[in-house]
């Protein structure tokens, strides 16, 4: 493994441990939802890694999965928005 | 060309035709509630029509692996598919009303695709976008027309659900960067060892029991499914948390190898007991019908966990976890929607004020009565062959606690529900309201509490289609 | 012909009744009283062919998949004859009676589709070919009989139904629990005449077995009311009189003595009970049950209570029958089965028509009740000298079998029990004949009503069960009556030579 490589990883690992501690232990709603973000940044980036082949050939596989995580965190940031939003609304009558 | 029959066709219409559903209820909002109603009906029929096709396998479109989606039936599949189906047609049957909340429709087709992709799932990626689908359809139909402790519990339940997710996704990627494949099947061939092996399990178990309320990861469990309308609570229960502890399976059974399992299965153990004892103590004392409902769904998860302890070394075990996997879904779900009959008829739901409903109320009892006995695991019912067959092979394994552990558990459950009992015997006061309930809910939940009593003695045709697969 | 299915039909078309009651609305009465006894005749029908088949050498065995490597089997053997006879002919007389105790009551469908499950479950029970198919009947029974212990539907019915179910369905899960633990240790749990078990299954010093017995033995004990598990049948006393009657005499504490039977003689076997030395301690039980159920009778006030622990000790005379390890005292505990059931039967319908009719539920307040309901008291007063073991009756045919059987193997200590037992019967029996039939009405006592003492449904089957309790006795050597059938069977279990199998 390259020392680029590694670094990124080591950054991968940092950002997805982060991101858990704040989903996990924040109280605030908001946070939390930044928090799995900031997970899936974490994974997202261990997978771009994974994509450069030992010989610098890139592997396509990653970037699909990636792309595809995003799709899906994004889907699940606006569900959460939307919760918020309602329980603040719910909670001000 | 695929004929009727082969299984490209009927793997993919698993997948397609709720799909196609859920575009049909956003074209035709109208008829968006008949519409999930009866792609729930034709979900039933395919499923009951793969039955010819297990072994099968495709690819959609065409593309194979790495980037295409490959969809597998064996028959540890179809037995999740077998009791999936039945809960998801009857529960749109009984809840047409729920239905017809604005979206409910479109994410309840939308559950149905992401339950069936998990099921038929063949790689590990295609699983993580099922779980997802499944955790967000979930979690918006938990907050489907309710106040703000809903909307609260929603958003813990999606915070649960996607903290889990994104630790089963590390693990893939993790997987991925190891052996280069996300195939179930190759990644077993290839052999993982040492860290690169024990990381992804940890992250992947951590996360998939997170999602699937083993506790002590049950804290969410109980308001997400003690909150919301008697179907949704049904599918959430029946179905939804047991995607999560079916990939649980799939990755102990079909991905790690066995003497993984064995290192692990104590920690199983131990959760799986912590478990039925939490959420059967918390049932005892809950106050509230739902609130007891989703306890006692937190202790019989418990078994599933225990089950797969003993998958390692006793051939049975899995045999055992599909039957108390299918007994609880269609006792449970029949519990959720009769109990939601029982409580509306009764103006509120205190378990200790709750009364007999009336005559009219029959089918609604009775389905109470049938699947307090399964749950609770009384013969002949489906949660009695569950346990008989777990301990007889946790026995043939030398694990003779296994046995009085099971009859405790049923104790402990027995004596929840026959809170239950005792609340269909009780004279209703003067002034109580005289309910009638559209006969169809009541008629629907006693059909699935009746299947959870019909799979007692399907033992023998159970265990053979587990047998093929192993 | 071909009968196999005989065995599933009894038990089937008891269970189709139950469900054709539940689906028949609550103001149908005539109709439901029609299904109701049409199902009880069809029942007793069935059973007929069933016993003739029998007696003409027939064996009768339906096997139905259940568990992987263990069926549900349903068979007539003498044992499960008997007790199946009996559950027929009482649920018939039964229904009679609760048709007319029930005239003017709320939840009929609810009760009377109950009261059929619960006479399918003692089918089962009855029919049973081995232990997997008995616990799943035993279970059906507790859950068949709870509403009917409740169904008055008021606090204190709550409060005993939650009691009866502590306590029945803890004993269910000892039965569960010894019956996972035999199926683990020997594979199977058939019934089998002479023991499934065989001594070649124990090693010294292997106590396994006998744990098993012990679970097992405390799973039935519970509904065969032993000592210390007999709490919840005074309790259960709040259900309305037809089903104390068939609490107490039919369904469930008979299926808890038939299980102790069941147990000892076709699962483990006389002689590996004896090896293990597992029947000592059975008689010891039973003994002190027979004793402190009829001391706790005497204290009582209330009649139906004092029938309760009337019970509690009358059934335990069967255990200690299959403890003594004689035949002859076996065919005493056997016999037993069948004799208590119509002596017990007769003593409730006699309690809910006196408590129907003239609202009397207490035995200090029963004072001449003889001049006012006579056929009623004579019915009682049959039974009532039936318990105590007088002839011409077959509490008596019981005790002599007991007490000769005892003495033959050398066990006086039984022949004094059963002396001490009958001054216990007497003692809390006789005064309340002495009261019903010597003593002055109170002042303020209903006059006699012109023309029936009440209506015929209330006093006709306690007085046709009290004419059963003669008859079995004066007939008890007839082959076909319940005598000779017991005997037939002890003579298999003990392997006598005999002419000629029922």
């Amino acid at each position: 493994m390259s020392p680029v490589d590694l670094l990124y990883t080591a950054l991968a690992v940092a950002l997805f441990g982060l991101g858990l501690g704040a989903l996990a232990l924040s109280a605030r709603p908001l946070k939390k939802l930044l928090g799995a973000n900031v997970m899936g940044t974490g994974v997202f980036s261990l997978l771009i890694v994974t994509a450069r082949g030992p010989d610098g050939a890139t592997d396509p596989v990653p970037h699909a999965l990636v792309i595809t995580g995003i799709v899906v965190t994004v889907a699940a940031t606006g569900l959460g928005l939307a919760l918020i939003r309602r329980t603040r609304s719910a909670s001000k009558d | 060309m695929p004929t009727a029959a082969s299984p490209d066709a009927v793997l993919a219409a698993l997948v397609v035709l709720p799909l196609a559903a859920t575009l049909g209820t956003l074209v035709l909002p109208r008829l968006a509630p008949a519409v999930a109603t009866a792609a729930s009906w034709a979900n039933l029929a395919l499923v009951a029509f793969a039955f010819g096709t297990i072994g099968g396998e495709t690819w959609l479109a065409g593309w194979s692996a790495p980037l295409g989606i490959g969809l597998r039936l064996d028959g540890l599949a179809w037995v999740f598919l077998a009791f999936s189906a039945p809960v998801f047609a009857l529960a749109a049957s009984a809840g047409r009303a729920t239905l017809a909340e604005d979206g409910a429709a479109t994410l309840w087709t939308t559950l149905i695709a992401g339950v069936n992709a998990i099921f038929l799932g063949a790689d590990l990626f295609n699983l993580y976008v099922g779980l997802e689908v499944v955790s967000l359809s979930a979690t918006a139909l938990t907050a489907i027309g309710a106040g703000a402790a809903a909307a609260r519990a929603a958003l813990r339940y999606l915070f649960v659900g996607l903290g889990g997710s994104l630790l089963y996704l590390m693990a893939v990627a993790s997987i991925y960067r190891a052996t280069g494949t996300l195939d179930m099947g190759l990644v077993a061939s290839i052999g993982l060892q040492g860290p690169a092996l024990a990381a992804p399990l940890a992250f992947a178990t951590a996360g998939l029991l997170l999602k699937g309320g083993v506790a002590p990861f049950h804290f969410w469990l109980p308001p997400a499914h003690g909150n919301a309308a008697p179907i949704v609570s049904a599918a959430l229960s029946a179905v939804v948390v047991k995607t999560a502890l079916y990939v649980l399976l799939r990755l102990w059974l079909d991905v790690a190898p066995q003497t993984a399992l064995a290192d692990a299965a104590p920690i199983f153990r131990a959760l799986g007991l912590l478990a039925v004892v939490v959420g059967g103590v918390a049932a005892l004392r809950a106050l509230r019908l739902k609130a007891l409902i989703a306890y006692s769904t937190v202790a019989q998860l418990g078994y599933l966990a225990l089950a797969l302890g003993f998958a390692a070394e006793a051939p049975g075990a899995t045999v055992a976890f599909a039957a108390f996997a299918a007994a609880h879904a269609l006792a449970k779900s029949g519990l959720f929607v009769a109990a939601g009959m029982i409580a509306k008829a009764n103006g509120h739901d205190e378990v200790p004020r709750l009364a007999d409903p009336g005559a009219a109320y029959g089918p609604a009892k009775a389905a109470v009565a049938i699947a307090g006995g399964a749950l609770a695991g009384l013969p002949p019912t489906g949660g009695f062959l569950a346990k008989w067959t777990l301990a007889q092979d946790a026995a043939a394994a030398g694990a003779w606690w296994v046995a009085p552990t099971l009859v405790a558990a049923g104790l402990l459950t027995a004596a929840y529900m026959a809170r239950l009992a005792t609340a269909m015997m009780r004279d209703p006061p003067e002034d109580a309201p005289a309910g009638e309930d559209g006969p169809l809910r009541g008629w629907s939940a006693l059909a699935l509490a009746s299947a959870a009593l019909l799979l007692g003695f399907l033992g023998a045709p159970l265990a053979a289609l587990l047998e093929a697969e192993r | 012909m071909s009968l196999a299915w005989l065995p599933l039909a009894i038990v089937a078309t008891t269970l189709v009744s139950g469900v054709v009651i539940f689906l028949t609305p609550d103001r149908m009465v005539r109709t439901r009283a029609a299904l109701n006894l049409l199902g009880a005749v069809a029942t007793l029908g069935l059973v007929g062919l069933l016993v003739l088949g029998v007696s003409q050498g027939g064996s009768y065995s339906t096997r139905m998949p259940f568990l992987p490597g263990a069926p549900l089997v349903l068979q007539s053997d003498a044992l499960s004859l008997l007790f199946v006879g009996l559950s027929a002919v009482l649920w018939l007389v039964t229904t009679l009676y609760a048709v007319g105790y029930l005239r003017h009551g709320a939840h009929r469908p609810r009760f009377f589709g109950f009261f059929a499950f619960c006479v399918s479950a003692t089918m089962g029970v009855a029919l049973a070919g081995n232990l997997l198919t008995f616990l799943v009947f035993y279970e059906m029974l507790t859950i068949s009989t709870y509403p009917l212990v409740t169904h008055r539907g008021d606090a204190a019915s709550l409060r005993a139904g939650r009691i009866y179910l502590a306590y029945t369905l803890g004993g269910g899960a000892m039965l569960l629990l010894g019956t996972m633990l035999l199926y683990a240790l020997h594979g199977s749990g058939e019934f089998v005449v002479g023991g499934l078990l065989s001594l070649a299954e124990t090693r010294p010093g292997d106590g396994a077995l006998t744990l098993v017995f012990a679970v097992l033995i405390a799973g039935v004990g519970v509904k065969a009311a032993l000592v210390p598990l007999h709490g919840w049948l005074p309790v259960a006393m709040v259900a309305p009189a037809p089903v104390s009657a068939l609490l107490h005499a039919v369904a469930v504490v008979k299926a808890g003595a038939f299980g102790i039977v069941r147990i000892v003689y076709d699962i483990f076997g006389q002689t590996l009970a004896e090896t293990l030395h597992l029947l000592p301690p059975l008689s010891a039980v039973a003994a002190a049950t027979i004793l402190w159920g009829s001391i706790r009778a005497l204290g009582q006030n209330d009649l139906k209570r004092r029938l309760a622990y009337s019970t509690v000790s009358q059934v335990s005379y069967i255990a200690l029958g299959v403890s003594l390890a004689h035949p002859v005292a076996a065919l005493g505990g056997i016999i037993h089965l069948v004799h208590q059931g119509i002596m017990k039967i007769t003593l409730f319908f006699c309690a809910g028509a006196i408590a129907e009719t003239t609202g009397i539920k207490k035995i200090s307040d029963m004072d001449g009740l003889g001049a006012r309901m006579p056929w009623t008291m004579s019915a009682f007063t049959v039974a009532a000298v039936g318990m105590i073991g007088l002839p011409p009756t077959v509490g008596f045919v019981t005790k002599w079998h007991l007490s000769s059987g005892a003495l033959e193997s050398g066990q006086a200590w039984v022949m004094v029990l059963m002396l001490v037992s009958s001054g216990f019967n007497a003692a809390y029996f006789l005064p309340i004949i002495r009261r019903v039939w010597f003593a002055d009405p109170p002042a303020d006592a209903l006059p006699r009503p012109k023309g029936l003492e009440a209506s015929p449904l209330l006093f006709g089957p306690p007085a046709v069960t009290a004419g059963l309790t003669v008859l079995a006795a004066l007939f008890a050597e007839s082959r076909l009556s319940p005598l000779g059938w017991a005997e037939a069977l002890v003579l298999l279990e003990f392997g006598f030579a005999f002419g000629e199998t029922p």
